[in-house]
Formats: structure tokens, sequence, C-alpha cells
């Protein structure tokens, strides 16, 4: 049913309660290029919060930012767009919800206006299936697994060829270890989709891993 | 799988801790008794907390880190470019064109008066050696009669004492602004050549001072009549020939 939503644009509804102002900030506008913070009158307490909430992110942050984008530069601007979008909009965060899914959000749909995704927005992504997977037939014992699994080069060699859409849940979840439902927050899909999307993406991962010996499923 | 065994749903929300905690108590029971169960969980949490390793990955450089709070103060950093997306480098284009052009409008614009444009054209036509004044004396006498008949109305010359030093009228030419037939007196001051044209105050419009390529008008009311002086010599002595002439008229 949904189709491609990795890459759907626009103006999501706010998800994080923020009442009218909870998407703002979030929908890049032409001004990508200023990181200039319009001179508005962050009390000093607004933006003390916002560094104690935001610098701890930063490295999570442009991790995320340099899977999205492939690109060093291209990572940076992203992730210093997202501070700044993310202060800008700092009134519309509700105290008490999840910082770093907020400013994840925000930092994804600052993405989705770049050259890379706009690049990706050629590319076709299969359609979301809501119904349950196959579990994946344990070819390998848990123990032979971890020997592959403990070769990081490995993994992460295997997480560069997914599906951007894949990566992205599976980023999410398992690095990030944002749940479910703050997930489909940031990637506004539903719960009932991250879980899918979260289930190919491990079978895909476990396929990439497996030896190359005719490790059927 | 038997209905008694865990779906791979519940075992994948067992891995990522979205169970609630009754049906952590009830996988956690079944798990106990059920090794092919038990391995796929312990298969999924590998599996996670390998993929949690290998995607942690890249680190921010201080220098980078730095950049990035220094964003959060609001302070763009001197040490990076803003981030530049297509559109933003063709809006950015679009405004540099925009300015140039504005810029040049104006530039065009602020001697864009045809008349002022004439008048730095006549002055330079009476430069080269080559050319000589229609009229060629300092004596005020001489001058003034000579464009009698010649321009619909008269003005007069200082005497050689009242102008400022080392200022000499060398002659004069009949010349014609926007039409209409001027008076271009020649001076030599310390050197450079000046043309003071004497016009009549409603024939042409004109700005009060105007640079161009290095020269300088100057232009100034006199009764009914406009002085404007044109050269490459200072401002201000331009202006104290026209306060000269200017004192002659009244």
């Amino acid at each position: 049913m949904a189709f491609a939503t990795f890459l759907r644009r626009g103006s999501p509804p706010p998800v994080f309660g923020a009442g009218g102002g909870g998407s703002a900030g979030v929908n890049s506008s032409a001004s990508a290029g200023s990181s200039k913070i319009i001179a508005m009158d962050f009390g000093r307490r607004s933006r003390a919060g916002f560094e104690d909430l935001a610098l701890p992110q930063l490295a999570a942050l442009y991790n995320h930012a340099r899977w999205l984008c492939r690109d060093e530069a291209e990572a940076e601007d992203l992730v210093q767009e997202t501070l700044s979008k993310a202060l800008r909009a700092f009134d519309s965060f509700q105290p008490g919800t999840n910082f770093k899914a907020w400013i994840f959000r925000i930092q994804r749909n600052a993405f989705l206006n770049s050259r890379t995704a706009i690049a990706e927005s050629r590319t076709v992504f299969l359609e979301d299936q809501e119904e349950a997977f196959d579990p994946p037939s344990l070819g390998l014992t848990p123990e032979q697994e971890l020997i592959r699994l403990d070769n990081i080069a490995l993994v992460q060699d295997a997480l560069a060829q997914l599906s951007p859409p894949l990566r992205e849940v599976l980023l999410l979840c398992d690095l990030e270890e944002l749940s479910y439902k703050e997930i489909a927050g940031i990637l506004d899909i539903p719960t009932g989709t991250v879980m899918s999307r979260l289930s190919r993406a491990r079978q895909a991962l476990r396929e990439l891993l497996q030896p190359r010996f005719g490790g059927s499923r | 799988m038997s209905a008694g065994h865990l779906t791979p749903a519940t075992i994948a929300a067992f891995a990522d801790h979205e169970l609630a905690a009754q049906e952590i108590a009830a996988a956690q029971e079944h798990l106990a008794a059920c090794h092919a169960c038990a391995l796929a969980v312990l298969s999924a949490t590998q599996l996670k907390a390998a993929t949690a390793r290998a995607a942690q990955r890249y680190t921010l450089s201080p220098e980078m880190r730095a950049r990035l709070v220094a964003t959060t103060r609001g302070r763009t950093s001197s040490a990076r470019t803003v981030p530049m997306r297509m559109y933003t480098w063709a809006a950015l284009a679009a405004l540099i064109l925009l300015a140039v052009s504005v810029l040049q409008w104006r530039g065009l614009r602020s001697t864009a008066s045809p008349t002022v444009a004439e008048l730095f054209d006549q002055h330079l036509a009476v430069l080269p050696e080559t050319s000589t004044p229609q009229v060629l004396s300092s004596d005020r006498h001489t001058v003034k009669p000579w464009f009698q008949g010649k321009l619909p109305y008269s003005f007069n010359l200082p005497e050689p004492a009242d102008l400022p030093a080392e200022t000499v009228l060398q002659g004069a030419d009949l010349t014609y602004i926007g039409g209409k037939p001027a008076a271009q007196l020649l001076f030599l001051v310390r050197k450079h050549h000046v043309s003071v044209f004497v016009t009549q105050r409603d024939a042409i419009v004109l700005p009060p001072s105007q640079d161009r390529n290095g020269f300088h008008l100057v232009s100034v009311q006199a009764g009914a009549l406009t002085l404007t002086a044109v050269s490459d010599t200072a401002e201000a002595e331009l202006r104290a020939v026209l306060t000269v002439l200017g004192h002659a008229q009244s």
C-alpha cells in the first residue's frame, strides 16, 4: 500500500503531539543553505536547554547522516542544517517526549530535500509488504553466525549493500535504539510497516552474511 | 512452527525490547522450555548487537564538532561554507545576477541621463592636442561677444584676476547639449583641461555631481543659467572655478 514512503515528501502531520508548529522547521525550505539562525529572541534558558539536549546527539546525528548521504561534507552540512532547524523549531518540542526521535525526524526531512535523496528518488523501491515474513530458517547455528557477525567489516559491507529504506530503519532501531513507535513517527509510516521493514532488513542482512557456499535460506 | 512457538514478529519484538511486561513473561516462559525459539532469540539478539557495532562507523572529528556546536550557538562557522543544495546555488546565482544587473542599471542610470553622457563626451572631444577651440582667446571680451547670435541667451565671464590660482581661460566652443546650443568654455587649471558648459537652467536636468572613469562633473545654478564643469582635476578646484563664474553672472 505505502509506495516508497521512504521518499514521501511534503509536510507530514506533527507526530510528537506538538500542536500547530509541530512541523515548523521540519519542512525544508529553499533556505537549505542558510545556517544563519534568524535572530529570534531565544531565551538563554531555551538555548542552553537546546544545547543540553542536542549536543549529546551530535555523534549519532552525524553517523546517521553519513549513512544517509554517503559523503562526509554533505553529512556535515546535513547535521548543521538539522541543528539550525531544530533550534528554530525548539519551541515546538514537547518536553517529556523523546528529543532524539524529534531531532532525527528533523534530520530525515532535511535529508529528503538534499541532492542525494532526490537522486535516490529515481530508484524504485519495493512496496512495503505488511504481511509477516517467513521466519528466517536457521541455516547457521548462532555459534556459526557469531563468527561471521564478529567480522565488523563484513557486517558494515552488508549494511552498505542494503537498500536505503531498509538500512535506515535498521539503524534507527538497532543502533539508535528508538522504539517502533518513534521510528514510525520519524519515517512517517505505520508501526506495522516499521516491523515488516525491520524484518526484511534483517533477513536481507542475514542473507548477505551467509557464507557463499550454497547458503540457501 | 507449532502454535506454541514464538512468531518471528514476537522474536523480533523480544529482541527489540518492544514487548509489554506480561508478554515478556509469557515469552520467557516459553523460551525456558523451547530450544529452537531460544536459539532464534539469541540469533536475533546477536544480529542486532552486530548491526549496532557495525553501524557505529563514522566518528565526528573535533574540528567538525566545534563547527557544529557553533551552529547551535547561532554563529555560522567561517571554517566551512554553509550547505549548498543545487537550487541554493541556482538561487544564489540568480541573486548575484540580479544584484549585478541592478548595480549596472543604477550605474547606467546614473550616467543614463544622456545629457550627462553628452557633457562627458564633449569634454573628451576637446582634450586632444589637435583640437583647437573655435574661439581661441583668454580674453573675456573676445570670448563673450563671439557667442552673440549663436546662443539664445547671454552670460558673463569673470576677470582673469578673479579666477582661482593657475586657472586660465583658453577659449570656447559652441556646442550642442540635448539638441540646444550651449557654450563650452575651456579652462586650464594646473595643466588640467576643464570644460565649463553654460546652459539655460530649464534646458537640461543635471545631477549636482557625478563621477565617471576618473572624470568629475560638477553642476551649479547661477541665476537663469546652469554652469557645469567637467574635468579630471580635483572636484574642489572645479567648484572654485564655478563659484567665480557664478558670481560673474549676478
